[in-house]
């Protein structure tokens, strides 16, 4: 059994090795850490009088290839307000400030860890549409678990993985780490500053690759 | 008008008892511990040492060397039962690893309601007319039907045989706490007896956070009245009590909000014991008691918030006692309970519970050193399937210092109002909590208007019912009893619990928050050992120290880890993993280890008390956003709460110098209930 194992191994390497110099025009993975992608939104629930008010806001639009927020109204794959997280693929939900879509961007959450995920399921890509936003918003639903009182966090909710096609049709995948600015090793809700995004992300430059 | 007639030969036999145990109040310990007697195991007077259940009780002279006011300080000084804070108010009870919801706490053998959010205030509950307390572990639902999975606690009142007696104490504590009893009583020719008590308690309260206005524990003062009638005569007695409490609390929200919350809470019994022959008794009990919470919310401006809590339950109670010899006993009995409440945040404005119950209880010998007690209870209900409940219990005297015990029961809760009638929005986040029963027309009616962007559950879920939640218990205990001076007692507990009450996510509104609402999860266990030791090392020294270990877990949790399912983090800037079965810490709020010790000097007149309790490390958040407690999550770290007193008795008064958390342990944010070291002076005086 071990003996085959070897086999097995050498010849993945060979196998491998060959393929690197057989497809030598391949791009590499990129593989990066963003750090404090600020997404503020005005409305919500007004501190003062208690009222609901309308969420509005730009934005924080932001473009896998470049690996940069952008302000482009077409060439993005993913943007942030507050919790919420939309992709550029799909209709608006028509809140004030929204982006109409323009590309084909699509997006999935699979259970796992970032080294886990290998390979994009097409079946469970799904894209913003008129009954909700493809990332499920709400704590425990999407992204993000929130502690309720006394500590009133949001923390990302371990072992989600946000997988997305993007806006010219290539793959990427995003682990979020923190939603406080500097991202604290042990945030307070009271004294941490948010929305402010950290996240790991793996972007797969080349086209119809579907693993990372 | 309905309170008239009823009940006990319980209390028939607690007075002849009482009567025994002063007679021989100079008699060796030993002595009155093979007379200690009970009523909560079996609901009629049972000698305590061949008791096959799992059970403990708490002396009058325990509660008063224990300097403990309230029901909360007394129980948080026993082995395995922790008073923990719950976040919507009040000090509940964690006994077995269950929550406080699960544990029956009875004032003379009639429960005590008002749990708002589940969890009993024991703060409320004055123990200065308490004789004693009764702790019974393991469902007794058999015996008592709903809540008592976790066991029984009855406080059994104060009772004279004097002609007059009188008791009363002031306590002065820290934080200008100011606790006032007074106990009287008169013991009346021709079987008539009375006893009356009063206490008041107020408090500047405490404060630990740096918030300008809300205090962590807001000023407060409250007062308890509590009368007992008696009357006996040989084949008949007649017990009544009535109990009433108030308690009023005023706080500032903020510079222009401010809040004055009430309690109010009475209660009345009438028991009748009728000794038709020597065989048998009939007693028929009447218990009816209110508790109604409000708090009102004001400003200088507009705005106006106002918030009730009006509960009430009546219970009647027929009971016939057979004794067939001297070992063999059988019980039958037939009873009736009506619970309504009325609240705000409520689907309907009244909603209301009733029952009808029947049970059966046996005691007998099967060998001669072999005792055991059989039991069943049927409750019936409009809203749910009924519960059959049966207990079984064994008791074995294996030599002349060692016996075994072994219980097995059933227990059952029904699901708590709030649980089917919610209808709750939080103001300052937007989220929504809904009972069970209510859930499927609130939903449609948002989904109507438009409110709802995600439905996650969908509605044929909410055609059932949500069942009540039922477990069963196993005990299983060793009694040594070395000499009358060193006794070991160890007990094996587990409860599996199944149909666990819990609530999740059921739709999202289109401003992203949450409706959550309750159902039944899969299933959960608490298991554990607990061991206590008494030695009496002179006439002057005695140590009493006991240990639990507790594991508690969710066996669904268990399963998803298993399977690879559940990832964690280490903190918010390390990428997540998958966990493995050992790093499931259990459910929340539980530590694995308890200790407790207490040291009692005596001399003469002199008394030094010194008690510690060590509590291990417990998780009360998830901070790693797994929804499970993982060896990953921040945790309350272990700690030692030590207490001292002094005691001098001069003639008829008795005077105590006391300090409580000697070394000052604190924790604002997970221990809310601590609030640090406290100094205190109490002086008793006893005619």
């Amino acid at each position: 059994m071990r003996k085959t194992t070897i086999y097995l191994t050498i010849f993945l390497l060979i196998f491998s090795s060959c393929s690197k110099e057989d497809e030598i025009q391949l791009l590499d993975i990129v593989s990066e850490k963003f750090e404090n992608l600020y997404a503020p939104q005005n409305g919500g629930r007004n501190q003062r009088t208690g009222q609901m008010e309308p969420v509005s806001g730009e934005f924080t639009k932001f473009n896998f290839s470049t690996g940069q927020i952008t302000t482009s109204d077409t060439d993005w794959d993913v943007a942030f307000r507050a919790t919420t997280i939309i992709v550029n693929g799909g209709v608006s939900l028509e809140t004030i400030d929204e982006p109409t879509r323009t590309g084909n961007s699509a997006v999935y959450i699979a259970n796992g860890t970032m080294s886990s995920v290998t390979d994009v399921d097409l079946m469970s890509l799904t894209q913003d549409s008129s009954n909700g936003y493809a990332v499920p918003t709400g704590g425990g639903n999407g992204w993000y678990t929130y502690q309720g009182p006394p500590v009133n966090l949001i923390s990302p909710t371990p072992g989600k993985i946000l997988v997305f096609r993007t806006n010219d049709g290539k793959y990427a995948k995003v682990e979020i780490l923190s939603y406080y600015k500097d991202a604290p090793e042990n945030p307070d809700a009271y004294t941490d500053e948010t929305p402010y995004y950290t996240f790991n992300f793996v972007y797969q430059p080349n086209e119809g690759v579907t693993s990372f | 008008m309905k309170n008239f007639v009823c009940f006990i030969l319980v209390f028939l036999c607690i007075c002849a008892n009482q009567t025994l145990l002063s007679q021989k109040i100079n008699d060796s310990i030993s002595t009155k511990i093979l007379d200690e007697v009970i009523v909560s195991a079996t609901k009629t007077l049972r000698q305590l040492s061949t008791l096959p259940l799992p059970a403990k009780l708490i002396s009058k002279e325990e509660i008063i060397k224990s300097n403990s006011s309230r029901l909360s300080d007394i129980l948080d000084d026993q082995i395995g039962i922790f008073v923990v804070p719950d976040f919507g108010g009040g000090n509940g009870i964690q006994m077995q690893g269950l929550d406080s919801e699960y544990t029956l706490v009875l004032i003379d053998g009639f429960p005590i309601i008002g749990r708002q959010s589940g969890t009993l205030d024991l703060e409320r509950i004055a123990v200065g007319n308490i004789e004693k307390i009764e702790i019974i572990k393991g469902s007794s639902s058999g015996l008592y039907g709903t809540d008592a999975i976790g066991g029984v606690i009855n406080l059994i009142t104060k009772k004279t045989n004097e002609v007059v007696s009188f008791e009363s104490s002031y306590k002065i504590s820290s934080f200008n706490t100011n606790d006032w009893s007074i106990n009287i009583g008169s013991s009346l020719k021709k079987g008539h007896s009375i006893n009356a008590f009063f206490n008041t308690l107020n408090s500047d309260g405490y404060d630990l956070n740096d918030i300008e206005f809300l205090n962590t524990v807001e000023p407060y003062k409250n007062y308890t009245g509590f009368i007992r009638y008696n009357y006996e005569n040989e084949n008949l007695s007649v017990f009544s009590s009535y109990r009433i409490y108030h308690e009023d609390q005023e706080f500032k929200i903020n510079k222009n909000i401010y809040g004055d919350n009430t309690i109010n809470e009475s209660s009345f019994n009438t028991s009748i014991n009728y000794k038709a022959n020597d065989k048998l008794s009939l007693v028929i009990d009447n218990y009816h008691t209110k508790y109604k919470n409000e708090e009102a919310l004001e400003s200088y401006s507009l705005d106006y918030d106002e918030s009730f809590f009006n509960q009430s339950l009546y219970k009647a109670e027929l009971r016939s006692i057979y004794e067939i010899n001297q070992k063999n006993k059988l019980i039958l009995g037939i009873g009736y309970s009506e619970e309504s409440l009325k609240r705000n945040n409520f689907f309907q404005y009244k909603v209301s519970q009733n029952s009808n119950n029947y049970f059966i209880q046996y005691e007998g010998f099967i060998l001669e050193n072999t005792n055991y007690i059989f039991g069943a209870r049927y409750d019936q209900y409009d809203e749910y399937d009924s519960e059959f409940s049966p207990r079984f219990a064994l008791r074995t005297q294996l030599s002349n210092n060692l016996s075994s015990k072994f219980s097995i029961g059933k227990g059952f809760k029904t699901p708590d109002f709030r649980q089917l009638y919610f209808n709750f929005s939080n103001s300052n986040s937007g989220y929504s909590v809904v009972g069970f029963n209510a859930a499927k027309q609130i939903i449609n009616d948002l989904l109507s208007q438009g409110q709802i962007s995600n439905l996650i559950i969908t509605e044929s879920q909410f055609e059932g019912q949500l069942e009540p939640e039922t477990s069963v218990s196993y005990n299983l205990g060793l009694n040594f009893k070395i000499n009358t001076n060193i006794s070991f007692d160890i007990n094996l507990f587990k409860n599996q619990i199944k149909n666990l009450i819990d609530y999740k996510i059921i739709a999202t509104k289109i401003n992203g928050q949450n409706i959550f609402s309750y159902y039944n999860l899969d299933r959960a266990y608490t298991q554990g050992i607990e061991f206590n030791s008494t030695f009496k090392l002179n006439n002057n020294l005695s140590l009493n120290t006991g240990y639990q270990y507790l594991d508690s877990k969710e066996n669904d949790v268990k399963k998803r880890i298993k399977s690879g399912e559940v990832y964690a983090r280490v903190n918010t800037v390390s990428s997540s993993f998958k966990i493995k079965s050992d790093d499931y810490f259990g459910l929340f709020n539980r530590s694995k280890h308890n200790i407790n010790t207490k040291i009692t000097f005596i001399k003469d007149d002199f008394q030094i008390y010194f008690k510690t309790k060590y509590r291990s490390k417990y998780g009360l958040i998830d901070s790693n956003g797994n929804d499970i407690l993982d060896n990953y999550d921040e945790f309350v770290k272990g700690n030692f709460v030590s207490d001292i007193s002094v005691s001098k008795k001069i003639k008829s008064l008795n005077i105590t110098l006391g300090l409580d958390n000697i070394f000052n342990y604190k924790d604002p944010q997970n221990v809310p209930n601590n609030p640090g070291r406290v100094l205190y002076s109490k002086i008793t005086i006893t005619i």
